[in-house]
């Protein structure tokens, strides 16, 4: 009994103490960068379950690292550039080619010819049924230093969906074994070490085809608590951190220590609305939640400028984002009378809401492993309250089951939009009726023929129409609420030099990374 | 009631503490009407400020008053507190009182019974069921008292057994009670005092115990107030502002460690070893 006792005590105490270190300020130590000259570490977020570019989103990481290249790369405003392909030609409507980069080498010294190419695309083919969602391919020929794809029908989105790393160029011919520890590709660094969820180490590719890169070595540090992060690059453990929280980044304020690279993300944090419920059916009460929740306060306060208020899914910097769509501003005067217009009438006096006897209570389910949700979820209980909306906050460790089985009736959710500079596929898997990702269960005809318009389209200013018109309709429906873009951000010390966000979250090492 | 006077005067500390504790306890209660500011009445233009005249230990992330939240949930981790040590001693004395009284088949079959739960390391094994039951608060006490019944289960059926073979007991089955009128009567009243005094030590436990389940999100659901839940939500400001986690971190130390006082000086008193 004593013991336990000393030990609550001493728990209570452990506590108390852990909770004061936090009050010290500044950084300890500094470690000297003299000694590991050119060797960075970077604490990330997240983790592939192996380095397989071809699996999953592992290819993400691969590019993350530096270590594997697509065929073209995205820029820092979502156009195409060349990377292993130098130049390419649209032939006709099905048929574009490409001509690999002449001197391109893989990792083990092997040329990368057309048919590399074809091999390792269609590895990735058999192996990610993605692949052939995003690239529609129908089938690849190889001819030296060309390469000409086909696709099933004419696709607009194809070289922004190529520049996805799921399709990263690796050396099919080597060892089996490499693929899920060292593939072999052709970026500016190879992989040294891996070891499962804790990091890896990628090294310098003597024998790269563009310019060298500028670091020997750089290691990726899985550190997935943000707080630890923060920490890490506070005691000089790690010298840049991915995704800061927005109740840390106060922390590295100081210009001459830290750089902090922001970047208004691909992403939105969206609530979906489960039209399966008898209060979300109704049109008023969609209307008097996106009415009732204060999306500029959200963004600026809340998560302290690391977000920005969003009015549709797109976010502002793509060319089909937010132009020419009002969307809604915070009013709750006027949330409450749409509410009260529609019938709903708190009778009890317990703040509440109730049509035909039942109380318009919702069950809000959001995940913890995106820092803004839980925050953003309290908020809005807070906020409908007083709109005469009762919620129910479930907080889970992983969404996925969840709405996919439709268990909710409004979910938070972070997710990518245009990864691709492209808002089709995007709008077709969240809002089509009967979209993989609709899991809302919303539909509307107009939306779905409008949708269906931008598979012929071909004229990207026309596209941008189309897909503004959808985002018109969503609005004015309430598909889901669309409450704010995240920013991306990168702090490094101020010794790392050369490290560019950029909109899609799969670029991060390259070859002009260089630390002092 | 002059020698209740005497009583407290001879045992200080004991009145202290006591005292110490009324004051929590009607702290807690009467939250509603000391707390400066709504609990739940979020504003986020005063999210993060310090303390001031108006929020006495500042706001958190959703400008929510710290200082009214901290006693509001004290009354629900005090509530919650309670609730739990009185199920659990109910519950486990009834069982342990059954087996050791009964013995034969039925002690055997509650002991092992008990042992399996025992196998069990005990917090993870309450995570996994408040994990399973789905968080809220009823669901943590539910958790924790399934932990911590069999405690009370073995100490009380090992109290019952040394007392089973008394003559007071032998006497009265004699005189033809019937076993209930035994258990309830004679066993249980002698019994009871050392099972309280653990109950009493135990407070501060348990708290810990419900406010560590809270502070892994198992606990009340947000917006309800709860100290190991603010400690968790304060854990990601603390570097920004520490003291989101260290008034709910004080709260809880200071409630802990008093009960656990008070349970040591009630135990101190009732020791018959000791020499007055």
């Amino acid at each position: 009994m004593k013991i336990k006792k000393y030990l609550a005590i001493m728990f209570s105490m452990i506590l108390l103490c852990t909770s004061l270190a936090g009050c010290k300020s500044g950084s300890s130590a500094e470690k000297t960068d003299s000694e590991q000259s050119k060797s960075i570490v970077f604490g990330v977020n997240q983790f592939p379950t192996n380095l397989d570019p071809a699996v999953e989103f592992n290819g993400w990481f691969v590019c993350m690292y530096g270590v594997g290249e697509t065929l073209v790369k995205l820029d820092k405003n979502m156009k195409i550039e060349p990377l292993l392909a130098d130049s390419w030609k649209r032939v006709d409507d099905l048929n574009w080619k490409f001509h690999i980069r002449d001197g391109a080498k893989f990792q083990d010294g092997t040329p990368v010819t057309g048919k590399a190419v074809k091999a390792s695309l269609e590895r990735s083919l058999k192996l990610n049924p993605r692949t052939g969602e995003i690239l529609l391919i129908n089938s690849i020929t190889a001819d030296g230093q060309d390469v000409t794809i086909k696709t099933k029908t004419p696709h607009e989105a194809f070289l922004g969906n190529i520049a996805d790393p799921v399709a990263i160029i690796v050396n099919t011919n080597a060892a089996k074994d490499t693929f899920t520890k060292a593939p072999v590709c052709t970026g500016p660094f190879k992989v040294k070490d891996y070891e499962s969820n804790s990091k890896v180490v990628v090294e310098k590719n003597k024998d790269y085809w563009g310019d060298k890169a500028k670091v020997d070595q750089a290691t990726f540090k899985y550190i997935k608590d943000a707080n630890t992060r923060a920490m890490a690059l506070q005691s000089g453990e790690i010298d840049a951190a991915q995704s800061i929280s927005s109740s840390n980044i106060s922390l590295f304020s100081d210009k001459s220590k830290y750089n902090i690279d922001k970047i208004t993300s691909l992403r939105i944090i969206m609530g979906y609305e489960n039209f399966n419920n008898e209060f979300l059916k109704d049109s008023a009460v969609r209307k008097a939640i996106s009415l009732g929740v204060d999306r500029e306060s959200y963004a600026k306060k809340l998560l302290k400028g690391t977000a920005v208020a969003a009015i549709g899914p797109f976010p502002g910097s793509l060319p089909f984002g937010n132009k020419g769509l009002t969307g809604y501003k915070y009013d709750k005067t006027a949330a409450a009378k749409i509410l009260s217009d529609a019938g709903y009438k708190d009778t009890d006096g317990d703040g509440i809401l109730e049509k035909n006897g039942k109380k318009l209570m919702l069950n809000l389910a959001l995940y913890t492993t995106r820092s803004e949700l839980p925050i953003i979820g309290e908020e809005m209980q807070a906020q409908l309250k007083e709109i005469g909306i009762g919620t129910k906050l479930q907080s889970y460790e992983s969404i996925s089951n969840v709405i996919k089985s439709g268990n909710f009736d409004i979910c938070l959710y972070s997710v990518n939009t245009a990864t691709s500079g492209d808002p089709q596929a995007f709008l077709e898997m969240y809002f089509r009726t009967g979209g993989s990702e609709n899991y809302g269960k919303y539909s509307n005809f107009e939306v779905d023929s409008l949708i269906d318009k931008l598979k012929n389209e071909k004229d990207t200013q026309k596209r941008s129409d189309i897909a503004t018109e959808v985002q018109k309709k969503l609005l004015e429906d309430n598909s889901d609420i669309f409450f704010v873009t995240p920013m991306l951000n990168l702090v490094s010390k101020s010794s790392v030099s050369g490290l560019k966000m950029y909109p899609v979250d799969y670029y991060l090492l390259n070859n002009s990374v260089s630390i002092r | 009631m002059k020698k209740f006077g005497l009583f407290l005067k001879e045992n200080k500390l004991f009145t202290f503490l006591c005292i110490l504790v009324l004051i929590l306890i009607a702290v807690a209660m009467l939250a509603p009407w000391i707390s400066p500011n709504d609990p739940f009445k979020s504003n986020m233009a005063n999210s993060l400020q310090g303390r001031s005249s108006k929020f006495p230990l500042g706001t958190d992330n959703l400008g929510r008053c710290v200082f009214s939240r901290l006693l509001y949930g004290g009354q629900n981790s005090l509530k919650m507190t309670f609730s739990l040590v009185i199920l659990v001693f109910v519950i486990g004395t009834a069982v342990g009182t059954t087996a050791g009284y009964l013995g034969g088949v039925i002690d055997n079959i509650i002991m092992r019974f008990s042992d399996i739960f025992l196998a069990f390391p005990g917090i993870i094994f309450a995570i996994a069921i408040a994990g399973v039951l789905g968080p809220s608060s009823t669901n943590t006490v539910i958790a924790l008292i399934v932990v911590n019944w069999v405690k009370y289960a073995r100490v009380s059926r090992s109290l019952v057994m040394s007392v089973r073979e008394k003559d007071y007991i032998k006497l009265a089955r004699m005189g033809g009670a019937r076993k209930y009128q035994l258990i309830l009567k004679y066993v249980v009243p002698n019994i009871i005092p050392s099972l309280i005094v653990m109950a009493t030590m135990d407070i501060g436990t348990m708290m810990l115990e419900i406010s560590s389940l809270s502070f892994l999100g198992l606990g009340p659901q947000p917006p309800t107030p709860e100290w190991g839940y603010m400690l968790n939500e304060g854990r990601s400001y603390m570097q920004t502002s520490p003291g989101l986690m260290v008034y709910p971190g004080i709260a809880i130390f200071i409630t802990v460690m008093v009960f656990n006082l008070l349970g040591d000086s009630i135990r101190d008193i009732l020791d018959p070893k000791k020499e007055y």
